[in-house]
């Protein structure tokens, strides 16, 4: 049982959105707006937040934004299918994964399902020992990432993303083999997930975004952690 | 015929050629035969008038018939100039450079008629002026007879030849510059004619490959000019008129779109809670469940009906956007029909290793309505085959069903295309295969249906390896 | 288009034909050019016809003997030009006498007994020698007359 955050500013669709939902289990607390969803943020907590991209008022990205400086929760958008631009935005203002409107609530179960094991980490490795990739440290047991020895904040996914590909240094993951990894999606997925992803990533652990150290391109089939050049 | 084939250019150039070789040449001619007639004429006159002033200066006749003394005093007396002479008396003669054979027998016969008489012949190709006269006596009432002497002269005409050369000269290059000038008129007509005519074929074809905006420039107010404004005219009309029927299509394009976008909102709605009629179906009685089941079934047919119009609005409006990535084909038609559960009811040819750069989600979009079209109107077994070649990777999905009447083949990528006008439209008729094949065209690529031996419709998709251009 | 050619060929002929100096036929002018004869004029036959010959003789005592060198015959020069005369030696000798305008020939032979050519001999000779006036040929009750010389050739 977990709880689910839903903002909604359609009354038909949050309905149904929340009878689907609770009967699948969750918790769920439906919101019109995204300044009622915040607030409710500030006093409550919950496990995964359900976001409709197209809001009165406060619009979704902002909504994206301002959850994400502040916490680490998943962030699962609600978005229509002509709207890739605004896909490209949503994961670039820091959502995790989309789904298409209008959506069957197991598809939507699925996601929740995926993202929220994302974050309970279960998937770690066993290894104890901290591993050092130049500046980096990569606590796999804790889920603790620092960088110069200052612990980096990082998002569930973009976490996922980073143990997934320093696992194995130097090795190419095409964005396919990333998203059936990360994203339990594979070749049915939209690769711009991991690149909003890997940007995202990049901002925070790379020092020059532009040209990046450990998250490299491989054009043509995809990324690779490292190789890291030995000073 | 050969006139026809001419064309303008050269019909002018003709024209003008002909029009003007054949003034300059009556012109020209007229004058010429005038000049050559009197210059001829002077010298024949002068030679005959001097040849009969001569005569009539002679020494009385002493003696007929004359001694050959006396002839040949005759002789010399009208040979006196540079021009040889002859004088005869039956068959007595006397001459001077002149035998009684160089006589032309028509000038002798018509000498006895006793009036001069004279003869142009040409002797070793120059011109003489043969002249001959009888020698009259004067009679004592007044009158003339003839006394049986003749007298030939011989006046060559060279130099009236020369003259006469020298004026068909003149006429030749007369003849010649008038060519030159009606060539060179012809030129400049033709292109004063032909020039607006090319522009206006130019704006003609450029109308007909679809320029609905080309005009012709219009110069004037000759017939070219009525031409130019009839054909402006037209364009324009023709431009309005399709102007009209496309704002109208594209009127129409958009309602459907809006009307698809606002289904969209009630229809996330009741897509949100199918899930929970399904469930609660089972537990309604009778109907109940049935109808529940009913509404859960068609909002998801409604639901991806709606879906595909706004997509083939999108490929309409050309807003589609393709997100490509480097994909293994293999492994994402393995997804595909994975995702869909036919992976037992299709039988696969799927190499590993062939690549290419597309559109994960149009991709299946595509391999979802041929293995799925091949599902529902074709027989089993189902076969799905990868090959790459040249750069193409090609990938076909065929049936042993009865395949497609030929009727149907033509139409199968329309939209809403039913192919047996008793099957209800939820019977597969809808926007699957038109997608299917505007995903294929936005990737550079080609869907098409056709049929195979034996029996059975085969469908290949082609795209590009390396990702559109 | 075939015509045309023909038209344009036909055309081009014309003005070639009328080109340079070209050989004629006979051409009349007008009258032949005449001469005084100073030598005695005679009629003798030649070609069936009456024919002029003229002698370069020195100028008669009678005129009436002008006849006589007629009845005298042609000369060897005139008989081998192929001058003959049918006036017989028999009319000698003779007597001319002028009435007014015309002339009497007088004859010692019979005028009946002439021929047509022999009268028109005496008569054009006659004429050449004393004027254009008629001639009478007249012999012992018989006259023939007047006469005037036919037109020659």
């Amino acid at each position: 049982m977990s709880r689910v955050l839903l903002i909604e500013d359609h009354h038909t669709v949050r309905e149904g959105l929340r009878i689907a939902l609770t009967r699948q289990g969750h918790s769920v607390d439906a919101f019109d707006s995204g300044e009622r969803g915040l607030a409710h943020l500030s006093s409550a907590s919950a496990d995964v937040v359900v976001l409709d991209l197209m809001l009165p008022g406060m619009d979704g990205f902002e909504v994206c934004r301002r959850i994400r400086a502040s916490q680490d929760l998943p962030i699962i958008m609600l978005t229509a299918r002509d709207d890739d631009m605004d896909v490209v935005a949503g994961l670039e203002a820091g959502a995790d994964d989309y789904v298409v409107k209008p959506v069957q609530a197991r598809v939507l179960e699925a996601r929740i399902r995926a993202v929220l094991r994302r974050s309970n980490g279960r998937a770690a490795s066993e290894s104890t020992a901290e591993e050092r990739h130049g500046d980096l440290t990569i606590d796999r047991a804790a889920l603790v990432v620092r960088k110069d020895g200052e612990p980096v904040s990082l998002a569930p996914t973009e976490l996922r993303l980073l143990l997934e590909l320093s696992a194995t240094p130097g090795r190419v993951l095409s964005r396919q083999q990333l998203l059936e990894a990360v994203w339990d999606q594979g070749y049915l997925g939209d690769s711009r997930l991991v690149d909003a992803c890997v940007q995202r990533l990049r901002a925070k652990i790379e020092k020059d975004t532009t040209t990046p150290v450990y998250v490299q391109t491989v054009r043509g089939f995809g990324y690779r952690f490292g190789p890291l050049v030995p000073r | 015929m050969t006139g026809w084939a001419l064309g303008l250019r050269g019909r002018l150039l003709l024209a003008f050629a002909v029009l003007g070789l054949s003034t300059t040449a009556l012109v020209a001619g007229v004058s010429y035969w005038q000049a050559r007639t009197v210059i001829l004429q002077k010298a024949q006159d002068a030679a005959v008038v001097s040849l009969v002033d001569e005569v009539s200066r002679l020494a009385p006749v002493r003696e007929l018939p004359p001694s050959q003394a006396e002839l040949e005093s005759i002789a010399s007396a009208v040979s006196e100039g540079p021009d040889p002479a002859l004088v005869r008396y039956g068959n007595l003669s006397a001459g001077d450079g002149l035998a009684a054979v160089d006589v032309p027998p028509q000038l002798h016969r018509a000498v006895t008629e006793g009036r001069v008489v004279w003869q142009r012949i040409s002797v070793d190709g120059v011109p003489v002026l043969a002249i001959g006269t009888e020698l009259m006596a004067d009679k004592r009432d007044g009158g003339t007879e003839p006394t049986g002497i003749e007298i030939y002269r011989a006046h060559p005409l060279a130099e009236e030849q020369h003259s006469i050369d020298q004026l068909a000269a003149l006429a030749w290059s007369t003849g010649a510059a008038s060519l030159v000038l009606a060539v060179l008129l012809a030129l400049l007509a033709a292109r004063g004619v032909l020039r607006p005519v090319s522009e206006l074929g130019r704006a003609a074809r450029r109308l007909g490959e679809g320029d609905l905006q080309s005009r012709a420039t219009v110069r004037g107010g000759d017939e070219l000019a009525g031409v130019a404004q009839i054909f402006n005219q037209t364009a324009e009309r023709l431009e309005r008129q399709v102007g009209e029927l496309r704002r109208m299509e594209a009127d129409a394009r958009r309602f459907v779109a809006d009307v698809s976008h606002e289904l969209r909102t009630p229809l996330a709605a009741m897509t949100a809670v199918t899930d929970v009629l399904d469930e609660e179906s089972a537990k309604l009685p009778g109907d109940a469940g049935k109808a529940a089941r009913l509404v859960s079934q068609e909002t998801q047919n409604l639901a991806q009906l709606v879906e595909d119009l706004i997509e083939i609005s999108r490929f309409d409006a050309g807003t589609a956007a393709l997100t490509v990535d480097d994909l293994d084909i293999a492994a994402a038609v393995r997804a595909t029909l994975r995702s869909r559960g036919w992976t037992d009811r299709v039988s696969t040819d799927l190499p590993d290793g062939v690549t290419a750069r597309l559109d994960p989600r149009r991709l299946d979009v595509v391999l979802a309505n041929m293995v799925g079209n091949a599902l529902r109107h074709g027989a089993p077994p189902v076969t799905v085959e990868l090959r790459a070649t040249n750069g193409w990777v090609v990938v076909t999905v065929a049936d042993h069903g009865p395949g497609l009447a030929p009727t149907v083949l033509d139409h199968v990528f329309d939209r809403f295309y039913k192919a047996d006008s008793a099957r209800s439209r939820s019977d597969g008729a809808g926007l699957g295969l038109a997608i299917a094949l505007e995903n294929a065209k936005l990737h550079g690529g080609t869907l098409v249906a056709g049929n195979r031996e034996p029996h059975g419709a085969v469908f290949t998709l082609v795209l590009p390896q390396d990702g559109v251009s | 288009m075939n015509r045309r050619l023909l038209a344009v060929g036909a055309l081009l002929a014309t003005l070639l034909a009328g080109c340079g100096v070209r050989p004629s036929g006979v051409i009349t002018g007008g009258p032949a050019p005449a001469n005084t004869i100073s030598g005695l004029r005679l009629y003798l036959i030649a070609d069936g016809r009456p024919a002029l010959v003229a002698r370069g003789l020195k100028p008669l005592q009678q005129p009436s003997e002008i006849v006589d060198l007629l009845a005298a015959g042609p000369n060897a020069a005139e008989r081998a030009a192929g001058f003959t005369s049918e006036v017989p030696a028999g009319i000698a000798p003779v007597k001319l006498t002028s009435e007014g305008t015309g002339t009497t020939v007088a004859l010692a032979a019979d005028v009946d007994g002439l021929s047509v050519l022999a009268v028109n001999q005496i008569v054009c000779t006659v004429q050449a020698m004393a004027g254009s006036g008629p001639v009478t040929l007249v012999s012992s009750g018989t006259r023939r007359g007047p006469l005037t010389c036919p037109p020659l050739s």
